[in-house]
């Protein structure tokens, strides 16, 4: 079967580079499917999870901002924040999410109402990827 | 006489030994918080170059209808982000840097953003204006405490409260070279990237949902990742400046107490002379 390379950079390591089967990522218009030979494709990246499969294997992880760029070459996935989800510590996104409601219950300014309000996007993606490994 | 100046020598002696003591100290947790910094910085370096192609590439690719992100207007207020230390004893680091931001300042409206403590210091006593401090970040520097730095420059910019962003930090060359640079953030500029780009048949890109929108979003993950990474090579810099100033130190310290140490022979031979002269001189006499 036809593989494609996939390279997932963060700032503070190489996450992942190696040949995959397929991706799928989720941008901020929605999931999105990689193939092989996939027609050049450049999109900003949401809060959500980054499937990859690889010889039947499925590994995912949480993706939080940042690109996913398609060349003929290879596929880079540069993720803001990204962590497998066996390594989430589903207790701390918990305690997180909790943190980030209480700030939205007390009326803050909308700027930082925005701050929260992403911050338990991040968290509850988390718990939710860690959950469906 | 010779006694007092033999007791001085020592005293000198002392007193430079433990201040070579400190400086050796210093020299070796520099160069053990330098390798860790090496890392990092190193670390960081795959993930800056891809998003700046990417973001070069992005940026030529809707070159036709500019974001405001890279629009060149009109230039009434600048802004300078300089990146210094959190502490002295480090060689030139820190002077350095203001050199420079001083130098690109010369006839701009310039006002201050300050990342370290020595920045912060720096420019409390100038005449620019200081933006924002962010003081004592450097070392433990994670990915998401540039947001609410990156997230303020953006609103100045929008505001038109700064026209063009500057940043000025210290790049990790060598651990025996750093060197102070200077780095046009906005509007963004990519033309050095674009003409090393290849020749070749232009590649056709999708951008999802649309160029402007991916520009847009990209500018700001693209300032995070530039400032993330300054930062970080810049605490690198740091590292090894103080520890080549600080090797430095131990290094004339030990001249030092070794040009000490044969004076203070000297000063003790000469007082063990003039003894026997004396000694002889005086059984002379009695012998006569």
């Amino acid at each position: 079967m036809a593989t494609f390379h996939l390279k997932v950079l963060t700032v503070d390591r190489c996450f992942y580079d190696d040949a995959v089967d397929r991706i799928v990522v989720r941008t901020t218009q929605g999931d999105v499917g990689i193939l092989p030979n996939h027609v050049p494709y450049t999109a900003a990246l949401g809060i959500g999870g980054l499937t990859i499969l690889k010889d039947g294997e499925k590994r995912v992880a949480a993706v939080a901002g940042g690109f996913v760029d398609v060349s003929r070459e290879e596929t880079v996935v540069l993720a803001r924040t990204c962590e497998w989800a066996d390594e989430i510590d589903v207790h701390r996104a918990e305690e997180a999410a909790e943190r980030a409601r209480q700030t939205l219950q007390q009326k803050e300014s909308d700027h930082e109402h925005d701050i929260a309000q992403i911050k338990l996007k991040k968290a509850v993606n988390r718990i939710r990827i860690a959950g469906d490994k | 006489m010779a006694s007092g100046n033999m007791k001085d020598i020592k005293r000198r002696i002392k007193s430079v030994q433990s201040t070579m003591q400190i400086t050796k100290a210093m020299e070796l947790v520099a160069s053990s918080k330098m390798r860790r910094a090496k890392e990092r910085a190193l670390a960081a370096r795959p993930y800056f170059n891809t998003m700046y192609r990417t973001v070069a590439r992005l940026a030529a690719a809707t070159r036709s209808s500019e974001s405001v992100y890279t629009r060149r207007r009109e230039v009434r207020n600048s802004l300078f982000i300089v990146i210094a230390g959190d502490r002295g004893l480090a060689g030139g680091y820190n002077a350095n840097v203001f050199k420079l931001a001083a130098a690109e300042m010369e006839g701009k409206n310039a006002q201050v953003i300050t990342i370290g403590k020595k920045a912060q210091e720096h420019y409390a006593k100038r005449p620019w204006p200081v933006a924002a401090d962010y003081p004592a970040i450097a070392e433990g520097m994670k990915i998401g405490d540039t947001h609410p730095i990156v997230d303020g420059l953006l609103r100045l910019f929008r505001e038109g409260k700064a026209d063009e962003i500057f940043l000025c930090y210290t790049e990790f060359v060598s651990p025996l070279q750093q060197e102070a640079k200077c780095l046009q953030l906005l509007p963004a500029r990519f033309e050095d990237a674009a003409q090393e780009a290849p020749a070749g048949p232009r590649v056709l890109t999708e951008y999802d949902p649309s160029p402007e929108a991916v520009v847009d979003a990209g500018i700001p993950e693209y300032l995070y990742g530039v400032l993330y990474g300054a930062v970080v090579e810049s605490y690198c810099s740091e590292q090894s400046a103080r520890r080549m100033a600080m090797e430095a130190a131990s290094d004339n310290a030990s001249e030092m107490i070794e040009n000490l140490n044969l004076s203070y022979n000297r000063a003790r031979q000469a007082a063990i002379t003039q003894e026997i002269t004396e000694i002889v001189a005086g059984s002379g006499e009695v012998g006569a």
